[in-house]
This record gives C-alpha cells, sequence and structure tokens, in this order.
C-alpha cells in the first residue's frame, strides 16, 4: 500500500510553466444586471426628452416621451382609447381564436392521416407565405367592409402557423412512446388525447407566439386600410393630421398589447408545461 | 406461459434482417438473446411482442396467465418509454387507465408497484427529476402493474452506467425469483446474459440466424457463489469467442440502419 501519492513538493516548481487559463465557453458568466437595464433605458428617455425640451427635433417630426404620455392620458381621459383598444381586441381575440382553433383541427388531421397529408401539405405550404393582409381586398368584396371581412383575415393569418406547427410538432413526438402505448394496448383515442397532444404542446404554444404577432401586425394593417375604430384606424388618422404626439401613443399601446399576449402565453406555458 | 417463435424471414425492404428463428421460452424461464450489434435481437423482440410484423413467421404462445393479468406480453424498453408530462404515478397508472378496473383496485394496483420498486419517495415527480436507474425502476413498475406472463426486455439496462445496472440486475433477479415471470430479454452484455438466464441464445451478425444455445444450469441466485465462479467464467469465455468473430465482421459492415 502506498501512503502518499506521488505528488512533488510545491517548493520544485523550478523549470516549470503555469497552465493558463483558457476559458469556459461563451455562456455569461456573470449574473444579469437589472439595474443596468433600467439605467440605459432611463438614459435613451431622458436624451430623448431633453433633445425634444431643447428642439433639436420638432415636436412633429419626434414628439418627446412626457408628449407621448399626456397624449396618452388625455386619450384616456376622453374615452377614445377604450373605443379604440376594445374595437382591436374584439377583432384579434374572435379572429385569433377561430383561425387557431381552426389550425389545430387541420393540424392534427394532418399529423394523423395520410391522405389529410397529402391533399393539405402542399396546399399549406403554398399559400404560408402569401401575406394575408393582401387578401383583405378580396375578403371585402367577399364579405362586405365590415367586421367579418377584417376578422376572417385575422382568422387566416393565425390558421397558417398554427397548422403547420401543430403537424410538424406531433410529427415529431417519438415514435417509441407511441409503440410504448401500443404495447400496452392503449386505444388510439387515448394515445392522441394523452400522448400525441401533449407531446407537441411546446410546438404548438411556440406556434402561438408567431400566430399572435402576425395577428397583431395584419390587424393593424387591416384596420389602417378601412376601419373607423381601432388602434390601427387611429394610428393612421393621427399621421394624417400630423399629430405625431398622439399616432406614437396609439404605437405604445400597440407595443403594450403585444407584451400583454407575449405574457399570456407566457404564463400558458407555464401552467401546461410543469414538467419541462 | 409460454412462446414459441418461428420467424422463418423477416426483411427490412430488401435487406434480410432475421432468418430461421426458431425458439421456444419456457414457462418461467428466462431466456437471453445475445449477439453483436445491428444483429436484429431488438427486432426479434419487436416481432414476439406483436410491435412489428414478421414477414414470414408466427409467434404463439401456450398456457395460462397470471391472475388479473391485462397486457400478457409486456415490454421493459432501453429508452424506459416515459411519458416526460406525467408524474411517476401517472406513467404507472396510464397503461390501466384503459381497462375497466374499479378506482380501489387500480390505485391499490399502483400503489402496490410503487411499494414495490421503491419508488414511495418518487410518487409524484416527473421523470427529468429522476435518475437512469429510477427511471427504469418505474419502467418496471409499469410493466409490473398489468401482471404480465411475459416480460420482453430490450437491453433494459443498457442505457445505465455500471454501478447501476448492476444494482438493477441484482433487484431484478430478487423480483424473479419471487415472481418467476417468464422473460425474454436481449441485450449485448455477456455478463449480464450469464447472470440472469436460463438458456442463453446466441445470434449471429445480419442476417439473424441462431447460432448457439447455451443452457446455464446454476441456479440464479447462486451464481455469485465463488465455488460456481469457475465455470461462469469458463460460459462467459465460451460466449464470448461465439460472438466475437461476429461482433468483429458486422462492426466493419456498412451500417444499414
Amino acid at each position: 500500500m502506498i501512503d502518499a501519492p506521488y505528488v512533488a513538493p510545491v517548493s520544485s516548481l523550478a523549470g516549470s510553466s503555469p497552465i493558463p487559463f483558457r476559458g469556459a465557453g461563451f455562456l455569461p458568466a456573470d449574473s444579469p444586471k437589472p439595474m443596468l437595464s433600467w439605467i440605459a433605458t432611463m438614459l435613451v428617455l431622458c436624451i430623448w426628452q431633453i433633445a425634444s425640451l431643447l428642439g433639436w427635433v420638432s415636436p412633429t417630426f419626434l414628439p418627446g416621451p412626457i408628449a407621448i404620455l399626456s397624449a396618452l392620458g388625455d386619450l384616456a381621459i376622453s374615452g377614445k382609447l377604450w373605443t379604440d383598444v376594445s374595437a382591436s381586441l374584439v377583432r384579434i381575440l374572435v379572429g385569433w381564436s377561430l383561425g387557431t382553433l381552426a389550425g389545430l383541427i387541420i393540424g392534427i388531421s394532418l399529423a394523423l392521416f395520410a391522405v389529410a397529408r397529402s391533399i393539405g401539405v402542399p396546399l399549406i405550404s403554398a399559400l404560408f407565405p402569401v401575406p394575408k393582409i393582401a387578401l383583405l381586398p378580396l375578403f371585402i368584396i367577399w364579405l362586405g367592409i365590415g367586421e367579418g371581412s377584417k376578422i376572417f383575415t385575422l382568422a387566416l393569418a393565425a390558421f397558417f402557423p398554427t397548422a403547420i406547427s401543430t403537424y410538424t410538432s406531433i410529427d415529431s413526438v417519438p415514435r417509441n412512446t407511441i409503440r410504448m402505448a401500443q404495447s400496452f394496448g392503449v386505444p388510439i383515442k387515448s394515445i392522441i388525447a394523452r400522448v400525441l397532444i401533449p407531446g407537441a404542446l411546446p410546438g404548438i404554444f411556440s406556434g402561438m407566439r408567431i400566430s399572435t404577432a402576425l395577428t397583431l401586425i395584419v390587424l393593424v394593417a387591416a384596420e389602417m386600410i378601412g376601419a373607423n375604430e381601432g388602434i390601427g384606424a387611429f394610428v393612421i388618422l393621427s399621421g394624417t393630421l400630423m399629430r405625431s404626439d398622439q399616432l406614437l401613443a396609439g404605437v405604445v399601446v400597440l407595443s403594450i398589447l403585444g407584451l400583454l399576449i407575449g405574457t399570456g402565453i407566457s404564463a400558458l406555458d407555464r401552467a401546461f408545461l410543469k414538467w419541462r | 406461459m409460454e412462446l414459441i417463435i418461428d420467424v422463418r424471414n423477416h426483411f427490412y425492404g430488401t435487406l434480410l434482417a432475421l432468418s430461421g428463428i426458431q425458439l421456444t421460452v419456457s414457462s418461467g424461464g428466462v431466456v437471453a438473446i445475445i449477439g453483436p450489434s445491428g444483429c436484429g435481437k431488438s427486432t426479434l423482440l419487436g416481432i414476439v411482442g406483436g410491435l412489428l410484423k414478421p414477414t414470414d413467421g408466427l409467434v404463439s404462445s401456450r398456457g395460462t396467465v397470471p391472475d388479473g393479468c391485462l397486457n400478457p406480453l409486456t415490454y421493459v424498453f432501453q429508452d424506459f418509454s416515459l411519458l416526460p408530462w406525467m408524474t411517476v404515478s401517472q406513467n404507472i397508472s396510464f397503461v390501466l387507465d384503459h381497462h375497466s378496473l374499479s378506482t380501489v383496485e387500480q390505485q391499490r394496483r399502483v400503489a402496490d408497484v410503487i411499494k414495490q420498486m421503491d419508488l414511495s419517495d418518487f410518487a409524484h415527480a416527473f421523470p427529468r427529476q429522476l435518475s437512469g436507474g429510477m427511471r427504469q425502476r418505474v419502467g418496471i413498475a409499469r410493466a409490473l402493474v398489468v401482471r404480465p406472463a411475459v416480460l420482453l426486455m430490450d437491453e433494459p439496462f443498457s442505457a445505465l452506467d455500471a454501478q447501476t445496472r448492476d444494482l438493477m440486475i441484482q433487484d431484478f433477479l430478487d423480483l424473479w425469483v419471487r415472481e418467476r415471470i417468464t422473460t425474454l430479454y436481449v441485450t449485448h452484455n455477456i455478463d449480464e446474459a450469464v447472470r440472469l438466464a436460463d438458456q442463453v441464445v446466441v445470434l449471429s451478425r445480419r442476417p439473424g440466424r441462431i447460432k448457439a444455445v447455451v443452457p446455464i444450469e446454476i441456479p440464479q441466485q447462486r451464481r455469485q457463489e465463488i465455488e460456481f465462479a469457475p465455470n461462469l467464467s469458463r460460459l462467459r469465455d465460451e460466449l464470448w469467442s461465439l460472438i466475437r468473430d461476429e461482433a468483429i465482421t458486422a462492426n466493419r459492415e456498412f451500417a444499414h440502419d
């Protein structure tokens, strides 16, 4: 038995050279710095505000943050904000829900049935890249200038990413888990409901992130083309009147709406995907 | 339950994977199938359990099933095949849900196997929170909960590290000694085969044919005893020499999978 390991005493480093530290990968080593983020944001806003106070940029060209906030406040008090926001919310809620529902149904059918796949996949692949807003004029001819044509366009914008993400994520559920279920005699209906769909859920949720972002874009564009109420209509009207402060107040509302939708999906994610 | 396996030919496309496999797995026995990688061991197990249709062949069973048996031929998978969104107890009761057991009976069965496999502390954990060994314990618990007549084990411990594998083999042996469930056990590990099997079936490289059937007469519980060490060592050498050349040749062929 050897008592001591064969390591030379530290006194004999003569003639050796230390091995340098060469890095530990590119992952951020430091903890995130939330204070820094806040300071940077405030700094940008301050510089912006000072620039507009000193008259470096004309208020029509780019109003300062305080002017935008006060425009937002005025809109909230006059009630104009709520009519526009609620009109937009109804459109996006109804349109997105219909499109998502149809996308889920079609996506599941594509994943499960070879016939549906042969017919559907080339069709969907061909139509997916078409900017849906380009079809709004056609839908206006079909359905009139009212809510129907806008909601239909929104539904279409939500439909494609949902159908494709549902189909591909069901398709990529590991075959082994399906074989496992079959080897225990689990009926096909349970395999769909308890293996395929839960396994596809993470992919379906990332599809929803895309579809909500797309519907928001299409919503604004559709409201700019032909609507009396709605945030998009408000933004384009403000532009025509050269009211940049109101215009940007509308943009702020849109960005808040986008953030809220993103947070909502993250909450869904957390609630349903605890197991990850 | 006894299994009568007769797979004359099995093709993957135009590639002959298995040929002339005639084999009887007698009731209460453990038959290990070993062979070089790609020899069709797992394919054979898939055919036996009805997950693959043989091109030309038939697998039959004879005899009675245990009381309360819900799924006579039951797999334990190499990758465990747990559902990551279900807890341990949900993963186990998942394979009972479509049977018309009373809630009480179902809960009792699940609780029994959880206790039997030492999973009580983990009943509500998700698979990702478990080590590989614990995951396969869930896999075995899920197999036992249906009271199988035959266990089809597809390299069940090969994804585990050496120490864990050793412990799992011992545990499985204790279980098998208690319950004597007929077992067909696919492995590439000669040591595993020699510890567990009554009979070791050696397959040749592709197309897999039966190259030898080597019986091991020493009772499983006594194989760790020193007096049998020389015998078992000789057996290991014999099995190794049987698959050595096959493994070397198979290794140098193109992979077709």
